[in-house]
């Protein structure tokens, strides 16, 4: 259980390193050509992990609320997750301040005198964006240290105490989660298109990232198995994860259709240009792989009981689903920022390739800081006794 | 033929568990078990055949999907083919909530009946097994008799676990 030793070599943690500094001049050089493309990329990657520490942070709350203790022998992963919420917040914060004006139309001169604008000028306008940015930061980072040191104190006191108290901090993170997510979806993705509008938008946002949530701690989980931790988790374990990864992919379809079908139905014009945009011309290339990666694959792989429970086609959905996911986000942000068609080069695959490396750090470090088990948690016996 | 066996009635499921475990390792094992809710590793014990439920669930949602998908685009596309908002006759987005439905309904009824059918069930039989409370608090460990020194050996493990009652049921 001694875990204070790091599972990266160090010729690996030079290697994320590499990957950060191939980032940033990769940034340098996006930020120089185009600025708007790397502010794009900037958001599109940043959102991500900062959703991916927001969702494993959902996926441990969901564990306390629901009693569950199937997953409590790998909760160490998604808690090391969420330690990448404080960087994605300081990148966020930069992001938002520094490039406002060259992503979103309705803060330029031009833009806030639309009539689609001044009509909604009372919640779009730069003041709000910023301050219910500023207020989400401050209440996702009080819930999810509060969620996390309690674990993590749990290991010493062996008190159930500390699980009970998770169990209101889990309830009220939830809560508090769902209204500013949906809030900073809408400020942040929705307004790229400050004159298109739709209901299901912040919770279609939400169960994607909810997807990576779950694809990257089964990517995590099988990693770090390859690296002699976790050795006493097995199928039973696969099998639920994979059950979760499942059904929620279909749920991320399940709403991407709901809101395709509406608005492909009642084909209003102001409401059809997010969908013509992106599913007539050269973004249709991305458009249609986008459902078959994030539904289609996941949904044919983990079919049966035989795919969630060998971790080689477990592995292979969650990846799809993680590639998935950064893709989807992709088809959000860029295409109303570059019309004509998608653009996609060494600048997009190296910023993200930093922000992995970055988040690989990140979660690594966090992950040495507690034991890989909750060894205080009263769950942890059931959790590793597991069986069908 | 009729089919005798022996029952025992526990009232929680890990002594259950303990005692079916304890048969497994004697050679007396048990053949069947009824309890209130789904018990992790009984099936193991018990060594029962994985269900061919989950692929007569996948064969009617396959029907369904196959027959709401033939049915509308017979009905739009070929017999009466009719211009709704300008729409294309073969419209696929339109047809998708309707082909959703068919694949739920029919695998939950082919489901249905399927495992009414393979447990020899219908609504004007009752089961003998009917009648033990093991559908509210208690857990019934079914034995199935070949013999009447595998009866001896069963009851006396039986009372060793901890079992409330011990019953003899002809099938």
């Amino acid at each position: 259980m001694e875990n204070s030793k790091s599972f990266l070599s160090s010729a690996e943690k030079t290697l994320c390193r590499a990957f950060i500094l191939f980032g940033l001049l990769a940034l340098g050089w996006t930020f120089h050509k185009a600025p708007q493309r790397a502010w794009a990329n900037l958001l599109i990657d940043n959102f991500y992990f900062l959703s991916l520490s927001l969702s494993a942070a959902v996926f441990v709350s969901a564990l306390y609320l629901t009693k569950a203790g199937w997953a409590t022998a790998f909760r160490r992963i998604p808690e090391a997750i969420t330690s990448y919420l404080p960087y994605g917040i300081a990148i966020a914060t930069v992001s938002i301040f520094a490039g406002i004006k060259s992503l979103y139309f309705w803060t330029t001169p031009q833009g806030s005198q639309l009539p689609g604008v001044v009509a909604k000028a009372i919640f779009l306008n730069w003041k709000a964006f910023v301050s219910v940015s500023l207020a989400s930061f401050a209440l996702w980072l009080f819930f999810v240290r509060k969620l996390i040191s309690n674990s993590r104190l749990q290991d010493e006191e062996r008190d159930i105490a500390r699980t009970l108290k998770n169990r209101g901090v889990a309830a009220a993170y939830v809560v508090t989660f769902a209204l500013s997510y949906s809030l900073i979806a809408i400020y942040w993705i929705m307004s790229l298109e400050p004159l298109w509008y739709s209901t299901l938008y912040p919770w279609f946002v939400f169960a994607g990232m909810f997807v990576n949530g779950f694809a990257s701690t089964i990517l995590l989980l099988l990693w770090l198995q390859k690296k002699n931790y976790y050795q006493d988790i097995g199928a039973a374990h696969y099998h639920d994860i994979g059950k979760l990864l499942f059904a929620f992919s279909i749920f991320w379809v399940y709403l991407w259709f709901s809101q395709y079908m509406l608005i492909w139905y009642e084909n209003i014009p102001e409401e059809v240009t997010h969908f013509t945009l992106r599913s007539i011309g050269h973004w249709a290339y991305v458009f249609w792989p986008n459902v078959i990666m994030n539904w289609l694959l996941p949904f044919l792989i983990l079919l049966s009981v035989a795919g969630k429970k060998n971790p080689k086609t477990l592995f292979l959905a969650a990846a799809i689903s993680a590639i998935g996911h950064w893709t989807d986000l992709y088809l959000l942000i860029m295409p109303p920022l570059e019309k004509t068609g998608p653009v996609y080069g060494l600048p997009e695959l190296l910023i993200f390739g930093g922000f992995i490396a970055l988040f690989v750090l990140v979660f690594e470090n966090a992950f040495r800081q507690a034991k890989p088990y909750p060894v205080g948690d009263p769950l942890l016996k059931e959790s590793l006794a597991l069986h069908e | 033929m009729p089919n005798k066996n022996l029952v025992g009635i526990f009232d929680s499921d890990e002594k259950m568990l303990h005692a079916a475990q304890k048969a497994k390792d004697l050679g007396l094992s048990a053949s069947d078990a009824y309890t209130p809710f789904p018990i992790h590793g009984i099936d193991e014990i018990l060594e029962l055949k994985p269900s061919i439920l989950p692929k007569v669930c996948f064969f009617g949602g396959a029907t369904g999907l196959l027959t709401a998908f033939t049915l509308q685009y017979w009905v739009h596309a070929v017999y009466w083919p009719m211009n709704i908002g300008g729409k294309s006759f073969t419209a696929y987005p339109a047809m998708v909530p309707i082909c959703f439905e068919l694949t739920v309904l029919f695998a939950g009824v082919s489901t249905f009946f399927a495992f009414l059918f393979l447990r020899g069930m219908h609504p004007f039989k009752t089961s003998p097994f009917w009648g033990l409370q093991t559908e509210n608090n208690k857990f019934a460990l079914v034995f199935d008799l070949e013999s009447e020194s595998k009866a001896e050996k069963v009851s006396s493990l039986l009372n060793q676990e901890g079992a409330l009652e011990i019953r003899e049921i002809i099938e």
